[in-house]
């Protein structure tokens, strides 16, 4: 092979980093613009930029497989989930942010994004490892932003766990290099893994990316985090590198590497309903509003966890379903939190004072309404897809665990009702104290709105989050 | 005729939209706005039930159905497992014209009867026209997902109704009823998967009801009667059979899980308690009659007896319970978890008698709760007590009311020539001829009459009989008797009560063939 071949290789491969490429470059960028001026639009106009730039890039991209020397995979749901994590960043603008320290947020912001979009693609453990790294520290920053007490806390507490989550992970990679010989998750097969103590290196390797996934037992960093964290922060984290880490299990489930019985599903599967349980019952003594749905964020890990663990059809059109709902649902949850909580409203019974802001109250209603799974809105069809895929499992892998977690999900949907509706209760029906009155801007009610009629549109017309799917596929091939 | 039931179904959550628009100071134009649309809504639905054709007969329940609109509605294309397709299909049989024009009719009571509602009267009728579009809906629906869609959609607006229009209790009786029937709602969503990944129209799944109770299952799959696949140790029919009995059971609602309604009932303002007693449970009952047993016939022949106990326990721990109120308001919820026992036990006796009955019970069932309902609400607007040791000798002092009390109560229990008579008589015809359980439940079911008529004599002895007396003087200048409005919706009930038990055939006409189907159906499960 002569060096021009191989450069235009090269070149070829870096295709593929192209996205993540113009991230880092970008938030390079942002810093100095911030540097020599800290205006608030430029600075938002820029992060907007070099966002529209990486999905551009990552719309160009028409490589898929694997890249340098193996270390990146790229399939193209991995665009197309990359595609919904950088419209996930475009919709934190939407949130209200002053000019101070915005420079670091953006940087950090694309840094996550950055990482979790190199989580997805990951191949070689190395780049599993480094992107996960990546992907925290910025996390563990973000979490500080409200610079406060309680926000140094919870950055503490979550490096703390990170530390030691990433420290299991590196053990189990390299028992895995130990015992396998290679590297690169392409190279696994149904072989690989059959002596005990490889198997080992396997679950630490999982913990590591149970940590992203806010999966139990790695899931006692979630609420502290969440509920100090900038509202903009808590949301992009609670779902982007949340849905980078499941789409890589799905990337290891999908390739067999464990005989339908074998008892690493029923291992994980269990830690899925621990995972919903916990969630459920935590988020139901919850004084804090925001920690309450941090909770319940933790139970929608337990509920994505099945999509990850299905090779089939039907669960990878769920996932991606589920997904985007996940998304919408949590910007929405988040951005409402952080309007009532700018009028001085954290506690579940403080929202008894908004009694009179009935527009946005009903929209919140209804977002939370979704988050639990109830007809007409979207966040049913993702329930309805997450019992079927269940249902599915249990008849395609014979194997009772499916149907407990079918059980299980089905009585946490009925908990989590209990504790979403303690928001609505207080706005609609309690008798308010005071007789102050709390007024919305309206913009402000038209977000909320436009997030409601999004989530009702796609109860009413599913086909359109699966066209979407579609039709970014037919970009990429 | 074309369309008949979209308009039906569709109109009412169309004006809501409208009245999305209007200036919530605008009060009084909602009320008539709801009014006009549920009174189109009746019309409609009376129009449709004179263009029925009672003597069609089929071989298969595809043939069964009249008025059917069928149109698809989500198409989800899933590569290659094939695709998820949700159809608009909507239909009615003999079963569901009674229940259709009942609903429209009892839903135009309550409007009625919120005539006066002034605070959020935008909300409140918005959310009365959402819930009544949805009720109607679970009557006519020929897909289960459309029908589940229904179902659930009926949930938010009445937690609303009774949250914020309710009385003291009403925040804890609002959520609890959310609970219980989200709870009822997703076992019958896990059966609703089960039954869509098991049967097939064509070579796609489906879910068509139609599809379901014809049997047109995939071979090999869960939910195939000839599957030998057990989970836990039980066939998967039978599981579903009890998922769906649980899940109806909670709407219908059935002793032990009953326990929601009381405290719905007496916490929701009077016009939300008509439609709950008169419409809300009737979708439970109905949908028991259609999908548990129109689905799992071959199971229900198996279970018939549990069915009858759960039934017989509901008529007799409602009726001791009802015994047992000094709340009037309570009373009347205890005697409907009483009554709904009836629709159970004929169910169970698997008869035509008792099927016919069932559902001539749920129709005689949905114009009396109401009535009683209203009856104890005049009581409440005037005085805003409701205890019955508080009143005595009523009858001197409002004759016109108690009048009408002493109709609504002996329909209530069960006096011959009301409609109340004729559904029990029939339903308890149906368990004695019955083989499929013993007869010592048919005997304990006919005590239940008796309770009832205890309860409800023993009221009117307390509140009506006697010297005159209210707790309160300043009471007093309110003890009017019945205003135009409270006639207005009493006499028409009144009427229909007395016609009905004189001239049942008006249900029951409907009614006969389908029923007469559905049991041809059920034989042949028969071993």
């Amino acid at each position: 092979m002569n060096l021009n071949d191989q450069l235009i290789g090269i070149l070829n491969d870096l295709q593929g980093v192209w996205t993540e490429s113009v991230l880092i470059v970008g938030a390079i960028f942002i810093l100095i613009v911030g540097l020599l001026d800290s205006n608030k639009w430029l600075l938002k106009s820029c992060f907007l930029a070099v966002l529209l730039l990486a999905a551009y890039f990552n719309s160009l991209n028409d490589t898929t497989g694997l890249l340098i020397e193996k270390s990146i995979r790229i399939t193209s749901s991995s665009l197309q989930f990359g595609t919904l994590f950088i419209v996930v960043g475009i919709l934190l603008l939407c949130y209200q942010r002053s000019a101070k320290h915005l420079v670091e947020f953006c940087f950090f912001i694309l840094a996550l994004l950055a990482g979790s979009l190199f989580i997805m693609k990951a191949n070689s453990l190395l780049i599993v490892y480094l992107s996960i790294e990546l992907a925290s520290f910025s996390s563990y920053i973000l979490t500080n932003f409200s610079f406060k007490k309680t926000g140094f806390e919870a950055g503490i507490k979550y490096l703390l766990f990170g530390a030691i989550s990433s420290a299991i992970m590196l053990f189990g990679l390299g028992i895995i290099y130990g015992t396998t010989g290679t590297f690169f998750i392409s190279d696994w097969d149904i072989t690989t893994f059959q002596n005990l103590f490889s198997q080992v290196g396997y679950v630490f390797l999982l913990l590591g990316i149970f940590f992203k996934i806010s999966l139990a037992p790695s899931h006692i960093w979630v609420p502290a985090t969440y509920q100090t964290a900038p509202a903009d922060a808590a949301a992009f984290m609670s779902i982007v590198p949340k849905l980078a880490g499941l789409f890589l299990l799905k990337s290891l489930f999908d390739s067999t590497l464990f005989p339908e019985d074998h008892w690493i599903y029923s291992l994980i599967l269990v830690l899925g309903m621990l995972t919903i349980l916990f969630g459920t019952l935590g988020a139901l003594r919850q004084q804090n509003a925001r920690r309450m749905i941090s909770f319940g964020a933790i139970a929608h890990s337990g509920f994505l966890l099945p999509f990850a663990m299905l090779a089939t059809d039907l669960a990878s059109s769920a996932f991606w379903f589920y997904a985007v709902v996940y998304a919408i649902m949590n910007l929405a949850a988040f951005y409402l939190l952080d309007v009532y909580e700018r009028k001085d409203i954290w506690n579940v019974s403080d929202y008894a004072r908004a009694k009179h802001a009935t527009w946005v109250g009903a929209t919140f209603t209804l977002v939370l309404i979704s988050l639990v799974g109830i007809p007409p809105l979207a966040g049913f069809t993702a329930k309805f897809f997450l019992f079927t895929s269940l249902w599915e499992g249990y008849q395609s892998l014979s194997n009772t665990y499916w149907l407990w977690y079918l059980i299980v999900s089905v009585l946490a949907t009925v908990a989590s009702l209990f504790f979403y509706l303690q928001i609505p209760k207080q706005i609609f029906l309690s008798q308010p104290q005071d007789n102050q009155s709390i007024n919305f801007k309206f913009s402000t009610k038209i977000l909320a709105t436009l997030f409601c009629i999004v989530l009702l549109l796609l109860f009413f017309a599913p086909q359109l989050v699966i066209e979407a799917k579609q039709l970014l596929n037919n970009v990429h091939e | 005729m074309q369309n008949i039931l979209t308009y039906i179904f569709l109109f009412p959550l169309l004006i809501a939209l409208v009245m999305l628009f209007i200036p919530s100071n605008r009060w009084k134009v909602f009320r008539r706005l709801s009014f006009s649309a549920i009174a189109i809504q009746l019309i409609l639905s009376v129009l449709l039930a004179f263009n029925f054709d009672k003597e069609l007969n089929a071989d298969s329940w595809a043939g069964m159905f009249q008025f059917v609109e069928q149109v698809n509605w989500i198409n989800l294309d899933l590569g290659t497992v094939g695709s998820i397709q949700i159809q608009y299909f909507l239909g009615v049989d003999g079963i569901s014209v009674p229940l259709l024009v009942l609903s429209s009719f009892v839903l135009l009571i309550g409007v009625i009867s919120s005539w006066n509602i002034q605070e959020k009267a935008k909300g409140y009728f918005i959310l009365y026209l959402i819930l009544s579009f949805s009720i109607v809906g679970c009557f006519i629906a020929l897909d289960f997902f459309l029908f589940y869609l229904c179902f659930e959609f009926m949930l938010l607006p009445m937690f609303f109704l009774i949250g914020i229009w309710g009385g003291a209790r009403r925040s804890y009786a609002s959520i609890k009823f959310f609970l219980y029937t989200l709870l009822g709602s997703l076992f019958i969503l896990v059966v609703m998967i089960g039954l869509y990944l098991s049967v097939v129209d064509g070579d796609a799944n489906t879910f068509s009801l139609v599809k379901m109770m014809d049997g047109a299952y995939e071979s090999g799959s869960v939910l195939d009667p000839t599957s030998p696949e057990l989970i836990f140790g039980y066939s998967a029919r039978v599981l579903a059979f009890i998922f769906l009995i649980i899940g109806f059971g909670i709407k219908l609602p059935a002793v032990p899980v009953h326990t929601w309604l009381p405290d719905a009932h007496v916490e929701a303002p009077t016009p939300i308690s008509v439609v709950l007693a008169g419409l809300l449970l009737k979708v439970g009952a109905y949908g028991l009659l259609r999908i548990t047993y129109g689905i799992f016939p071959d199971i229900a022949i198996d279970y018939a007896g549990f069915v009858a106990v759960v039934g017989v326990l509901s008529i007799l721990y409602g009726g001791m319970n009802a015994l047992a109120q000094r709340d009037i308001k309570r009373m009347v919820a205890y005697s409907s978890v009483s009554h709904m026992g009836f629709v159970l036990v004929g169910l169970a006796s698997l008869t035509a008698v008792g099927f016919s009955g069932s559902l001539f019970h749920m129709v005689s069932h949905g114009l009396i709760s109401p009535a009683l309902f209203l009856i104890a609400g005049v009581i409440y607007d005037r005085t805003g007590n409701r205890q019955m040791e508080n009143f005595s000798g009523l009858a001197g002092k409002m004759p016109v009311y108690t009048f009408f009390m002493a109709i609504f109560f002996f329909a209530g229990l069960g006096l011959p020539g009301l409609s109340g008579f004729v559904g029990e008589l029939m339903v308890l015809m149906g368990a004695f001829g019955s083989s499929q359980f013993s007869m010592w439940i048919s005997i304990l079911a006919t005590l239940g009459i008796a309770i009832s008529a205890a309860y409800f004599l023993w009221t009117i002895q307390r509140m009506f009989y006697g010297k005159y007396f209210v707790r309160e003087s300043a009471w007093e200048p309110n003890m009017l008797d019945l205003t135009a409005r409270e006639k207005l919706m009493l006499i028409p009930l009144a009427i229909l009560v007395v016609v009905l038990g004189i001239y049942p055939r008006m249900v029951l006409d409907y009614s006969n063939e389908t029923i007469e189907f559905f049991l041809q159906h059920i034989s042949r499960f028969n071993r």
